[in-house]
């Protein structure tokens, strides 16, 4: 028996410390995929615990044979969603982009990469402004690195649906890249 | 380049882009903030529960060598939350006298100011 069913087991049978065992292990799984969908860090925190008390109040439903991070994933991603149907219209992006770009050694900051940093922003910009339900697929996919049949099972769509979706997404950024290579048209003025 | 080889370019561009996210760590606060929600959850305040919750409390955080001194915690809120309902008999850590507490909080074998504050801190149930 894994590590993961035993500390399952005892959650089942009310143990609080196999819940803060288990929250060690995937705090920062369920933590990074909230914020790549939800770009909010409060909101990402918030679904963290959310996603912890919920494991604990339905700890009896989860299977402790299985793996645990689908159903953790499967309620992150419901769990945005219902954030991103109750978000205000204007989203707090400053405080998150401040973040990414203040990461030096994924983002470094010298002249030379800045253009490296616009274009990341840039596709960043473009999951963001998917469609929610592409979002978590493309996070689930590009970052967590899930195959497309764990995404599909995530989200509880077919295989098909989710390749399409990151085809999408993949033409959107082809799309916008398309549009970035394009020169900007001379204007040629005349003077009279 | 081909098709399939400008997709490939692609992902690669999407994981570039949203790597910065793996980086990210939840502050420490949200572990206590589980906790506070799921404490009202279990049944009671029994302190073995109190001891659990304490003990998970300082798990996460690599302090588990301080799991003992959390369960002796425990102990202590849970003969303080006896207080409440029946009267309680405890002996300051380092005195040999002992004072029954009633319901009220009052000490009727010894005036309250007899005890000080470093002894009431060091309370320890007596039985």
């Amino acid at each position: 028996m894994s590590v993961e069913s035993r500390l399952v087991r005892r959650l089942q049978s009310g143990d609080l410390t196999a819940l803060g065992e288990l929250f060690e292990l995937f705090k920062d799984v369920v933590y990074r995929t909230a914020l790549a969908i939800t770009r909010d860090q409060h909101a990402a925190e918030d679904i963290l615990q959310e996603c912890f008390v919920r494991l604990y109040q339905y700890a009896d439903s989860v299977d402790a044979e299985r793996p645990l991070k689908p159903w953790l994933y499967r309620v992150v991603v419901n769990l945005s969603y219902d954030w991103f149907s109750r978000k205000p219209t204007l989203q707090p992006l400053d405080d998150v982009l401040d973040w990414l770009s203040a990461l030096p050694n994924v983002l470094p900051s010298p002249d030379h990469k800045a253009e490296e940093r616009e274009l990341h922003k840039m596709v960043r910009d473009i999951v963001e402004e998917l469609p929610m339900s592409h979002q978590a697929v493309v996070v689930l996919f590009y970052l967590e690195n899930l195959s497309l049949e764990e995404v599909a099972e995530v989200v509880e769509l077919p295989v098909g649906t989710v390749k399409s979706r990151l085809y999408y997404a993949r033409k959107r950024l082809r799309d916008a890249l398309a549009q970035r290579q394009r020169p900007v048209p001379e204007m040629t003025y005349e003077f009279t | 380049m081909s098709s399939r080889e400008f997709d490939g370019m692609l992902d690669e561009l999407f994981r570039q882009a949203l790597c910065p996210f793996a980086e990210a760590e939840p502050s420490v606060r949200v572990w206590r903030r589980v906790l506070h929600a799921v404490h009202p959850l279990s049944t009671g305040f029994e302190a073995s529960v109190v001891q659990q919750v304490f003990t998970g409390l300082l798990a996460p955080a690599g302090l588990k060598a301080l799991a003992g001194l959390s369960a002796t915690f425990s102990r202590c809120l849970g003969s303080l939350s006896g207080l409440k309902r029946s009267n309680v008999t405890y002996v300051p850590l380092f005195s040999n006298r002992t004072y029954c507490v009633d319901r009220s909080g009052r000490c009727p074998t010894a005036s309250f100011w007899d005890i000080t504050w470093t002894q009431m801190f060091d309370l320890r149930l007596a039985s």
